[in-house]
C-alpha cells in the first residue's frame, strides 16, 4: 500500500515534472523494490487512462472547434473576399512600410529562447514562460515572466525575454524600457544593444542606433551599421 | 527552434498548442490519404484518428516508442492511422464506414474495455472525488491551482487526491 507522498512522486514522475536528482532515485526504486514497481504498474495503468481521456478530450474540442470555423463558400462569402483585396491593395498603396520600416524588418529575428526541459530547471514557472514564448504566445510569456520578476527585479534573463516578447508584440517603447536595463556583464547585453538599435532604426534615430550598434557583438550588428553609415 | 525534445516533453503533457498543430498538419494529411477511398465520413476518420493519436501518446510516455524527430513521430502516427483505416476497411468490405463504427483492432477494443472500467467507477465516486480527478488528471490542473480554486490548502487537496484515486482504484479491481 502506497502513501499519499508517494502517489504524488507517480504522478510526478508520469507527468514529466520530477526532477532529474529524484527521478534517478525513483527509479532506482522502481529496479530493485518488486512490490514498488507492482504499485506503480497499478497507478501508471489508470493514470494512462485518466490522461487518455484529457487527450481525446482536447482534441475533440480542437476538431468541434476547427469545424465550426470553416468558412461557407457562397456568393456572399466570395464577394467578401473580393471586397478585403480591394481594400488591402488600398491599404498597402497608402499604407507601405517606410524605409526605415523595411530596414528594421530585413534585420529583425525572433530570438529563439532558452533551451528548458521539464524537470531540469529547478523554477517550473520558467519552464512554461520559456515554452509559451517559444510556442508564439508572446502575451502570456510576457506576463508569466513578469510574475517571476517581482521576486527577481534585477534578472537580466526575464528583462531580456520580456523584452523580446514585448518586440514581438510590436510594443516597441515598451520594450526599450526592458532591454535599456541589462547589465554590460551580462550575456544578453550584446544581443540587447542588436535589438535596441533595431527599434532606434524604426524610429529614425540613427545616431542612438550607432551608439547601440557599437556596444553589439551580434552577428548582423556591423551589416546593420553599414546601411545606416552616411 | 524548438528542440524536439521539448516538443516532445509538451506532447506528453498534453499541451493545446502541440495538439492543435499535430492535429492540423497529420490530420489533413491522414484525410487526403483516405479520400483517395473516396471516403464519405470524416467523423469516422477523426475517430480513427483520435485513436491512433492516443495509441502514440501511450507509447510516448511509456517508452515504448521513442521517436527520435518530427518526421519519424508523424510516420509513426501515420501509419497507425492507415492500418486502422484498412483494417476497417477489410472487415467491412465494401460498404460505407459510417455503419461500422464498432470494428476496431484487438489492441483498441482491450484498452476501450479498460477505459469504460475506469470511467464507469469514476462515476461511483463522490462528487469532490470527481471534481478532484477531473481537474487534475483530466484538465491538467497543479495541486496549487486545485488548491485555490476549490478554497482548500494544497496539503488537503493532496490528500484528498489520494483518497479519491485509491477508492477508484480499488473500484476498478473489483471489476476486472
Amino acid at each position: 500500500m502506497i502513501n499519499e507522498n508517494v502517489q504524488h512522486q507517480m504522478d510526478s514522475y508520469l507527468l514529466g515534472t520530477m526532477p532529474v536528482s529524484e527521478r534517478q532515485i525513483f527509479e532506482k526504486q522502481l529496479e530493485e523494490n518488486g512490490d514498488f514497481r507492482a504499485s506503480f504498474e497499478e497507478h501508471r495503468k489508470v493514470f494512462i487512462t485518466l490522461r487518455k481521456e484529457f487527450i481525446k478530450n482536447e482534441l475533440r474540442s480542437i476538431h468541434t472547434h476547427t469545424a465550426i470555423k470553416k468558412p461557407v463558400f457562397n456568393i456572399r462569402y466570395v464577394a467578401g473576399i473580393a471586397a478585403s483585396l480591394v481594400l488591402i491593395l488600398f491599404s498597402w498603396l497608402y499604407f507601405r512600410p517606410s524605409p526605415n520600416q523595411q530596414l528594421y524588418q530585413t534585420y529583425f529575428y525572433t530570438d529563439a529562447g532558452l533551451p528548458v526541459t521539464m524537470g531540469l530547471s529547478q523554477n517550473k514557472n520558467f519552464v512554461e514562460a520559456m515554452n509559451d514564448y517559444k510556442l508564439g504566445k508572446y502575451d502570456i510569456a510576457k506576463a508569466e515572466f513578469q510574475k517571476l520578476q517581482q521576486t527577481n527585479p534585477t534578472n537580466d534573463t526575464l528583462n531580456f525575454y520580456i523584452g523580446m516578447s514585448l518586440i514581438n508584440q510590436q510594443k516597441l517603447e515598451e520594450a526599450t524600457q526592458n532591454l535599456i536595463l541589462i547589465d554590460k556583464n551580462s550575456t544578453f547585453y550584446s544581443d540587447a544593444n542588436y535589438f535596441l538599435a533595431l527599434i532606434a532604426v524604426r524610429n529614425d534615430a540613427f545616431q542612438d542606433a550607432k551608439e547601440f550598434l557599437k556596444e553589439s557583438k551580434n552577428p548582423k550588428a556591423a551589416n546593420l551599421l553599414k546601411e545606416i553609415e552616411p | 527552434m524548438q528542440l524536439f525534445e521539448e516538443w516532445l516533453d509538451l506532447f506528453k503533457q498534453g499541451n493545446r498548442s502541440v495538439l492543435e498543430k499535430i492535429y492540423a498538419s497529420e490530420f489533413i494529411k491522414f484525410k487526403n490519404y483516405a479520400n483517395r477511398f473516396s471516403e464519405p465520413n470524416p467523423e469516422i476518420l477523426f475517430d480513427i484518428f483520435q485513436d491512433a493519436l492516443t495509441i502514440t501518446w501511450e507509447k510516448c510516455v511509456n517508452g515504448t516508442f521513442l521517436p527520435k524527430n518530427k518526421s519519424e513521430f508523424e510516420a509513426f502516427l501515420f501509419t497507425i492511422s492507415r492500418n486502422q483505416y484498412i483494417s476497417l476497411k477489410k472487415k467491412i468490405g465494401k460498404e460505407k464506414l459510417f455503419i461500422a463504427e464498432d470494428f476496431y483492432s484487438e489492441e483498441i477494443e482491450e484498452s476501450k474495455n479498460y477505459t469504460e472500467i475506469v470511467l464507469e467507477s469514476l462515476k461511483m465516486l463522490g462528487n469532490k472525488c470527481k471534481e478532484i480527478i477531473q481537474l487534475y488528471y483530466l484538465e491538467g490542473n497543479s495541486l496549487q491551482e486545485i488548491a485555490k480554486q476549490l478554497h482548500h490548502s494544497e496539503d488537503s487537496i493532496k490528500t484528498m487526491k489520494f483518497r479519491c484515486i485509491s477508492k477508484l482504484k480499488e473500484l476498478v479491481k473489483n471489476k476486472l
